[in-house]
């Protein structure tokens, strides 16, 4: 009995030991892809943990042998559905808008904690109209978006991450890049 | 294949997943169709513009945040229930109220259409209200629309039906009033 219970605190201790040099590993890349999907550093921070913590309680069933960036991103999507359907819609403010308009007009100023501009590789503004592209579009062909065209998987990975199919991938991802298109405009001032 | 054909795997084919025979096909179309060649300029575009986005970088704690969490399961589980709760509570209380209205009223029009034998779920000793006897089972059924009239709260009293009576067409009668012993 004793020795049934040390060998399980011994597995779940290397367990833990592993889950930690996983996620050590993929926290950044899960995070980037947490803030393309909520829009915000807020809720990727939110949802990046709540991801890890999810994952840690379902370690056992994760098969060492696939990649671990497979299964979190597929644990992500599940976070970030079941988010979306719990949260009620967001109010979605213009920072150009000002907030009252009774005489006293005032301005949202947003602190920039990115980094400077000599790093960036496309301007703030550019950027910034990505996002709110991404952001408007349907959740499902926003993660296939985000999953194949910023963190560059495949079809295969991303119907594991989306838990559906090539064929739909295909067609979510072109309608998505339309949808991207059509609410950029024109893309040769951006680029 | 006509254009619209084409146009729907140039994503494919601009990322490689068409098999070789497709691909030979989009790309010997593209080549003459200076209209799906455009479209496929754009989604490259598209393409490259969203991977030349910069990695948004988490805090320098989040890392050690979410150790600390796992390190503390009682804790981030009391927090992640509270998380995944909060707007349920927030958003639905009002839908949860009316509910159990729902319910409450369901559980009164079950009881208010009660039939039994001469024996009532509840009922104040006295009380005036119209009531309708079920002639041949001895039973009841009590009105849900008069005002006034008690609810159910206690258990299979027996009833004794005082005052006047008249009779219906279809065998039930009309007292004005009725009596539920102790």
């Amino acid at each position: 009995m004793e020795l049934t219970c040390s060998v399980t605190e011994e597995s779940r201790g290397q367990d833990r030991r592993l889950f930690d040099q996983l996620m050590a590993k993929h926290h950044k890349q899960a995070y980037n892809v947490a803030f393309r999907m909520s829009g915000n550093h807020s809720d990727a921070d939110d949802l990046t943990q709540e991801a890890f913590i999810r994952a840690y309680r379902f370690f056992g069933q994760y098969k060492r042998d696939m990649p671990f960036e497979g299964w979190l991103y597929r644990i992500m999507t599940n976070v970030f559905i079941d988010g979306l359907r719990r949260k009620p819609k967001s109010v979605v403010r213009s920072l150009d808008q000002p907030i009252s308009g009774d005489g006293n007009d005032c301005y949202m100023e947003i602190e920039d904690k990115g980094i400077g501009p000599e790093d960036a590789m496309l301007s703030s503004e550019v950027e910034a109209k990505i996002q709110d592209a991404l952001k408007t579009m349907p959740e499902v062909f926003r993660l296939t978006v985000i999953y194949a065209d910023i963190e560059g998987l495949s079809y295969e990975e991303v119907a594991e991450a989306t838990r559906t199919n090539v064929g739909t991938v295909r067609s979510r991802l072109h309608r998505g890049r339309r949808m991207l298109r059509e609410k950029l405009g024109d893309m040769d001032g951006l680029i | 294949m006509n254009c619209r054909h084409i146009i729907n795997k140039l994503s494919a084919y601009l990322d490689g997943e068409l098999t070789g025979e497709e691909m030979l096909m989009i790309r010997r179309h593209v080549n003459e169709c200076e209209s799906c060649s455009n479209e496929l300029a754009t989604v490259r575009k598209t393409k490259l513009l969203l991977s030349r986005l910069r990695t948004a970088m988490p805090r320098e704690e989040l890392l050690g945040d979410i150790m600390l969490c796992l390190d503390h399961p009682s804790s981030s589980r009391v927090r992640t229930f509270w998380e995944a709760h909060r707007y349920i509570l927030a958003n639905n209380f009002a839908r949860a109220g009316f509910a159990a209205a729902l319910c409450g009223l369901f559980l009164i029009a079950v009881f208010a259409n009660y039939t039994g034998t001469g024996r009532v779920n509840a009922g104040y000793v006295g009380s005036q209200y119209m009531a309708m006897i079920d002639s041949s089972s001895n039973g009841f059924t009590r009105m849900p629309n008069v005002p006034g009239m008690p609810y159910c709260i206690s258990n299979d009293r027996p009833l004794q039906v005082v005052g006047d009576k008249s009779p219906y067409a279809d065998g039930q009668m009309v007292v004005s009033a009725a009596v539920f012993s102790q």
